[in-house]
């Protein structure tokens, strides 16, 4: 089920109570037959869901998410391949577990939703951007089709903008709900929209249009984390999670920030940065890329502008080489000149 | 509000002498029988205790509001307020029956007989949302590693219903409908953990050790038959001695929550007098 390059990536993750790799990919593969086989009995109401698959999704997800999130010690590759497995099972969850179980009018996001968010920001954390967009279009659909608060509505947009590429709203944060509610939701609603704010900001930060250091960002959450920990009440778990997933997401991401992580010609810089935020904001023809993947990172890395003079950059359609050849075209033109040769005529056109 | 804390720790004390139980072991289940909660001796304590509950998850969202809005609510007033906005709701009945188990856990250890717990949420006054009753992380002697206790609180007229549908929630926790939260439950818990039993805890939730408590407030009828196997614990794949039922005997149910809540009046008129 796994190629080599996922297989490598798996197998760094620790051995949990003797568990190692294999038996983690073992797990994701047999909830993956399990998938297809409850999607072929999807109408039969005979179909009895194997308890026992959707438990061993939910300690994997819950174990190395804990890994990625709360290990301050894990090195960052280890951190990545827990957050990598998480996601992965957390995504099988949420094609297993029924959608909406409560009729009732549900004022928060509910499990369903929290996994698929969850998901998405795991995969992105884990540089798996594609996948992220995948669970998080899912989870923007679901959060839409019903009657959620404007509120939340907008918290949570703040975030999924930065995932899908999507353009950011200006500032524009809707004031917390005063007497409509109690307090604790009240509360709820307001942590939501301070870290919506936060996400906001963040994604200004992404497009070179703020000021804000990210690191007071990551502090200001900090700060959150501290104060919702200590009038912790399991009514401010969920909200308290998703600051911990968005303040892992703003750490991870940053380094790959295409705006702040690609070093600057000596000359010209002005008009490289709006090079940046053309490739950012993107064209009439492109959607906008906030951030490198992790090939192209790879290439900024050792080549721009060196050590390495020379490479070959070789990864799947639709992986980002453009990408790649404009970051190396706009920093070579700054030097001298550019040949640019195609195989096919139709490439080139 | 020292005071109040005070008059909390001697409540506590009161109430652990006043309220017993009696445990029995069947086949499948343990059970434990609360006795003494309806009882007028016991009333003021137990008013005492679940109105030092609801201060202090009241003043935690308190608190918490003045940080994110600089308002300013945090007065004995408001909090008078909000306890009595809580008597008045429809949800008042289930918060002083998951109030009262959350009282029983603090003050007797061996309610919970598969190991100490360690932390455990306070019932919170919210219901807006719906969700876990109660959860706990405790050391599981018989897995020597921790576990989740987790509590579905419920009031009945009818025990074998009240004991069936208690028992049937748990289903949501098997089928991963409440995933989630309840691992966002644990994670928020952790930090309240010794450094010890934080260091454990990756290894612990791969490991899944967990109670499964339904705790019944039921009106007595002599035709039960209390200490039954109950064969909708058998779907759960834990040790029976994890399966912990909780049972509390009334005469008159609806009159023990009407005189309770009449008792906790009382006691916060009292409070007013000493601000």
């Amino acid at each position: 089920m796994f190629d080599s390059y996922l297989k490598n990536i798996i197998d760094k993750v620790p051995t949990i109570n003797e568990y190692n790799s294999n038996d983690f990919r073992t797990i994701l593969s047999e909830a993956y037959l399990e998938l297809v086989n409850y999607r072929a009995h999807s109408n039969k109401t005979e179909y009895v869901q194997e308890v026992e698959v959707i438990t061993s999704l939910r300690k994997l997800a819950d174990t190395f998410e804990y890994i990625g999130l709360f290990n301050s010690n894990a090195e960052l590759e280890i951190k990545t391949a827990a957050c990598f497995l998480a996601a992965e099972a957390l995504s099988l969850l949420t094609q297993l577990i029924k959608p909406n179980l409560q009729e009732d009018k549900e004022l928060f996001i509910n499990n369903y939703e929290i996994t698929l968010f969850e998901s998405g920001i795991l995969y992105f954390i884990a540089g798996y951007d594609a996948n992220s967009r995948t669970m998080i279009k899912t989870f923007k659909q679901s959060i839409n089709e019903r009657d959620l608060s404007d509120e939340l509505k907008w918290a949570f947009s703040q975030i999924t903008n930065i995932c899908d590429g999507s353009k950011r709203l200006e500032d524009s944060e809707p004031e917390p709900p005063v007497m409509d509610y109690n307090l604790s939701y009240q509360n709820s609603v307001t942590i939501l929209l301070r870290i919506g704010k936060i996400a906001n900001h963040y994604h200004a930060w992404l497009g070179g249009d703020s000021k804000t250091p990210m690191d007071e960002l990551i502090n200001t959450l900090d700060d959150y984390i501290k104060l919702i920990t200590k009038h912790f009440s399991p009514i401010y778990a969920v909200p308290l999670h998703i600051c911990r997933l968005l303040r892992e997401f703003i750490w991870s991401t940053s380094q790959r920030s295409i705006f702040h992580s690609i070093p600057r010609p000596t000359n010209n810089i002005g008009d490289y940065e709006l090079f940046l935020k053309n490739i950012i904001l993107g064209g009439k023809d492109s959607t906008g890329q906030l951030f490198l993947w992790p090939s192209a990172q790879n290439f900024v890395d050792k080549c721009l502008p060196g050590p390495i003079p020379h490479s070959i950059v070789c990864t799947p359609t639709g992986s980002g080489k453009s990408t790649i050849a404009k970051l190396a075209i706009s920093h070579a033109l700054n030097e001298g000149w550019v040949l640019y040769l195609a195989p096919t005529n139709a490439l080139v056109h | 509000m020292e005071w109040l804390k005070d008059n909390t720790k001697k409540a506590l004390n009161e109430f652990k002498d006043l309220v017993s139980f009696d445990k029995v072991t069947t086949e499948g289940h343990e059970i434990i029988l609360v006795k003494n909660l309806e009882s007028e001796t016991t009333r003021v304590a137990l008013a005492n205790c679940l109105l030092a509950v609801a201060s202090q998850v009241i003043q935690h969202d308190f608190e918490l509001s003045v940080l994110l809005l600089n308002s300013k609510r945090d007065s004995v007033e408001n909090l008078i307020r909000e306890i009595d906005t809580l008597l008045a709701s429809t949800h008042s009945n289930p918060w002083i029956a998951e109030a009262i188990f959350f009282i029983l856990v603090v003050i007797a250890e061996d309610i919970h007989s598969p190991g100490k717990m360690l932390v455990h949420t306070l019932p919170h006054t919210s219901a807006t949302r719906q969700g876990l009753d109660g959860t706990g992380i405790y050391f599981d002697n018989l897995l020597d590693c921790l576990g989740t206790a987790i509590t579905e609180a419920k009031n009945y007229d009818d025990l074998n219903n009240g004991i069936s549908n208690s028992i049937n929630s748990f289903q949501k926790i098997e089928q991963d409908q409440l995933g989630a939260e309840l691992r966002s439950v644990l994670y928020g818990l952790s930090p309240f953990l010794s450094t010890a039993h934080r260091e454990k805890i990756i290894g612990e939730f791969w490991k899944q050790a967990r109670t499964y408590i339904p705790v019944v407030f039921f009106v007595s009828d002599p035709s039960y038959r209390i200490l039954i196997e109950r064969k909708a614990f058998a779907q759960y794949a834990i040790p029976n001695t994890h399966k912990i039922l909780v049972l509390n005997e009334f005469i008159d149910r609806e009159n023990f929550y009407k005189s309770i809540k009449e008792e906790m009046r009382k006691q916060m008129k009292e409070w007013m007098q000493n601000v």
